[in-house]
């Protein structure tokens, strides 16, 4: 698993057609679907926000403009409050979700004796985890 | 002496004299990774800090707070535009870029691609891009100092290059990643201090909104400063609602790709993960800068909703109500400042606006020096070079880049500050963002497609800004994300499909970017 690493170099390769590419090995692709599983999901949430306040504005104007305390509408609230907490909620959640994700393969890394597959069980283990949870 | 006791003097002195100690403290480079990237040593509370520095221009520290108060909501929606695109940064690119650890921006091109042409490609977007975003941060410095120290243009334009060449040139990245986090806290405390002042002044943030949104009619004291002598007529009701800038929802929506996006696409922004010691720490100082960018951006909102009641109120003193009318969007926190609390706070503010200013060219410099000696000398040179010899080819271009950054600081001198940032931010969101997301996380990307993205997404970007009047209405944006990034990406995917060769190592590269630190 570990035989080759990515060489920091611009000095041409070989290139590959895409449909003979290898799949990534399982360790790999398990990390980048569950990050980018957890990235997404974090953006969807956030650009539904995001995406609610023009739309809101535009179609519903007078919803959004209607002062509800004070001086503050919604839309005002929404975008000059709610969207700052937002921002770094969402940033935050996601760093957090991928600590506890890093320390639960690193505990499983620790309890594995085969230095040469520590990784590879680790992640094999947390894959499993997973599936289980899938299954639950 | 006498000078020393006036308040914008001795703040701008303190600054200038701290930028100078700890460039001084900090000028041992000897290495390439000391100078380019600050010999990735900083951890997610100085980096964090850097990067929200480098993010918060004088665009941002004088121009948002002055875009609230002239356009309203439309303003604050601007504002929130800007908001969005850092998270986007920590959760699909900080990490993984600083797995790859390299040096630059175009690094990441040339290696994902081993591609020469690529890198040559990046660096030139790289210039455009820091080229774009320095010239307006050179006008606002010597406005600055022309409207508060009664230099001529040209010196301050003089002046500012001279300090960011000592600056970046003997601090290398180590100076400028410790000035930009002090240079944070100062405009970041200015505008808390602000703030504050305005809510012991009886400013509330619903209830000032409230009186603006009620006002119609004529602003007092206003007709001695407009040229037909008239007081301003002003609707607060127009002002409350969307529209005064955006005319309709496919120009906010346009607005919101655009600067979203655009943050990914910053060389300057990018480079900072760079300096981390690891993944995690880049993580974190992303979350850093969020929660401090997010927090300015609120404050920068309210001083505009506040600089607004206090024009409406037209009991703020001449000087302040002249300033308000006649000074433009920029001079409308250095005015809040006076209104507020007089001349301490003017001067706190003056080195807060010099300190936003220096920060972001400080990143700009140092970002497009790595693109020229790294990116192109090192790597082009005939014969290997030491790492004395990198560094000094480093400071090189930086004396280069103070003279190219000063002329274009001269040519801009009628331009608006936030239209040229605003197309910093679109070439970055139509070029980088695209090959960045997509390096990233899709295997399929070629050489060939990364190259016709930038090229597309470069060359869009240009016609949108400059060219853009020769299309129908309906297709003419201020912020033409919406037309330049789906033409950016488009190209990307288009391209790579039709072509289908991609580099034989992309499963190690993807396997060294996400991969737990230690397992590849």
């Amino acid at each position: 698993m570990k035989e080759k690493e990515f060489v920091l170099t611009d000095e041409p390769c070989e290139t590959i057609d895409i449909k003979k590419l290898e799949k990534l090995d399982k360790e790999t692709r398990f990390i980048v679907r569950s990050e980018f599983r957890t990235g997404m999901s974090l953006t969807v949430i956030y650009f539904l926000f995001v995406l609610s306040v023009p739309v809101m504005n535009w179609f519903k104007p007078d919803w959004a403009f209607t002062k509800l305390v004070g001086g503050m509408s919604a839309s005002w609230f929404l975008t000059t409050i709610i969207a700052m907490v937002m921002a770094f909620v969402i940033a935050f959640v996601h760093t957090k979700l991928y600590e506890r994700w890093e320390r639960k393969v690193e505990t499983i890394m620790h309890s594995s004796g085969n230095e040469e597959k520590k990784v590879e069980t680790a992640t094999a283990s947390a894959i499993t985890e997973k599936e289980k949870e899938t299954v639950v | 002496m006498q000078i020393l006791l006036d308040p914008k003097y001795l703040f701008t002195i303190l600054l200038l004299g701290t930028i100078v100690w700890i460039t001084y403290l900090s000028k041992r480079n000897e290495s390439a990774s000391d100078f380019f990237v600050g010999g990735r040593q900083f951890g997610w509370f100085t980096n964090g800090s850097a990067i929200a520095g480098d993010y918060l221009s004088a665009a941002t520290f004088l121009g948002l707070a002055g875009l609230t108060f002239a356009i309203g909501y439309d303003g604050a929606f601007y504002t929130f535009s800007f908001s969005i695109g850092l998270t986007l940064l920590a959760l699909f690119v900080a990490g993984p870029l600083r797995r790859l650890g390299a040096y630059t921006v175009a690094d990441f091109v040339a290696y994902r691609f081993h591609s020469k042409r690529a890198r040559v490609i990046a660096v030139i977007v790289v210039l455009a891009i820091s080229g774009f975003y320095a010239a307006p941060q050179l006008l606002g410095a010597a406005s600055i100092l022309s409207m508060f120290f009664g230099t001529s243009y040209e010196i301050g334009i003089l002046f500012t290059s001279l300090v960011m060449i000592f600056y970046v040139g003997v601090g290398g990245m180590k100076g400028t990643t410790l000035n930009q986090a002090l240079e944070l806290w100062i405009r970041l405390g200015a505008f808390i201090v602000m703030v504050a002042a305005a809510i012991y002044g009886g400013f509330h943030y619903q209830k000032i909104l409230a009186v603006i949104s009620d006002f119609s009619g004529t602003i007092a004291n206003t007709g001695a400063f407009t040229a037909d002598g008239k007081d301003i007529v002003f609707s607060g009701e127009k002002w409350y609602q969307v529209g005064l800038f955006n005319p309709n929802f496919w120009h906010s929506l346009s607005m919101v790709i655009g600067l979203a996006l655009g943050v990914i696409g910053l060389p300057h922004i990018l480079l900072r993960f760079y300096t981390n010691p690891n993944a995690k720490a880049a993580r974190k100082s992303a979350v850093m800068s969020i929660g401090i960018a997010s927090l300015f951006f609120g404050l920068a909102v309210y001083l505009g909703v506040v600089g607004r009641a206090i024009f409406l109120e037209g009991n703020a003193s001449a000087e302040v109500m002249k300033n308000l009318v006649t000074g433009g969007d920029n001079m409308v926190v250095p005015s809040i400042a006076t209104a507020l609390g007089g001349q301490w706070l003017l001067g706190f503010v003056i080195a807060g606006a010099f300190a936003a200013i220096f920060s972001n060219l400080s990143g700009l410099f140092i970002a497009s020096s790595g693109a020229i000696a790294h990116d192109l000398y090192a790597k082009f040179s005939k014969k290997e070079l030491t790492e004395k010899q990198r560094v000094r080819a480093g400071k090189w271009a930086i004396v280069g880049l103070g003279v190219f950054y000063g002329i274009l600081g001269l040519l801009v001198k009628t331009a608006s500050i936030g239209h040229l940032v605003a197309l910093a931010f679109t070439v970055g969101a139509s070029t980088f963002a695209p090959i960045f997301i997509l390096g990233i996380w899709w295997r399929g990307i070629t050489e060939k497609g990364a190259i016709a993205g930038l090229v597309m997404g470069l060359l869009a970007s240009l016609f949108m800004i400059f060219f853009s009047g020769v299309l129908p209405e309906a297709l003419q944006f201020r912020v033409p994300g919406i037309i330049t990034v789906p033409i950016g990406f488009l190209s990307v995917y288009i391209v790579s499909k039709l072509d289908g060769k991609v580099p034989a190592d992309v499963n190690l590269f993807m396997r060294k970017v996400h991969a737990k630190e230690g397992a590849s």
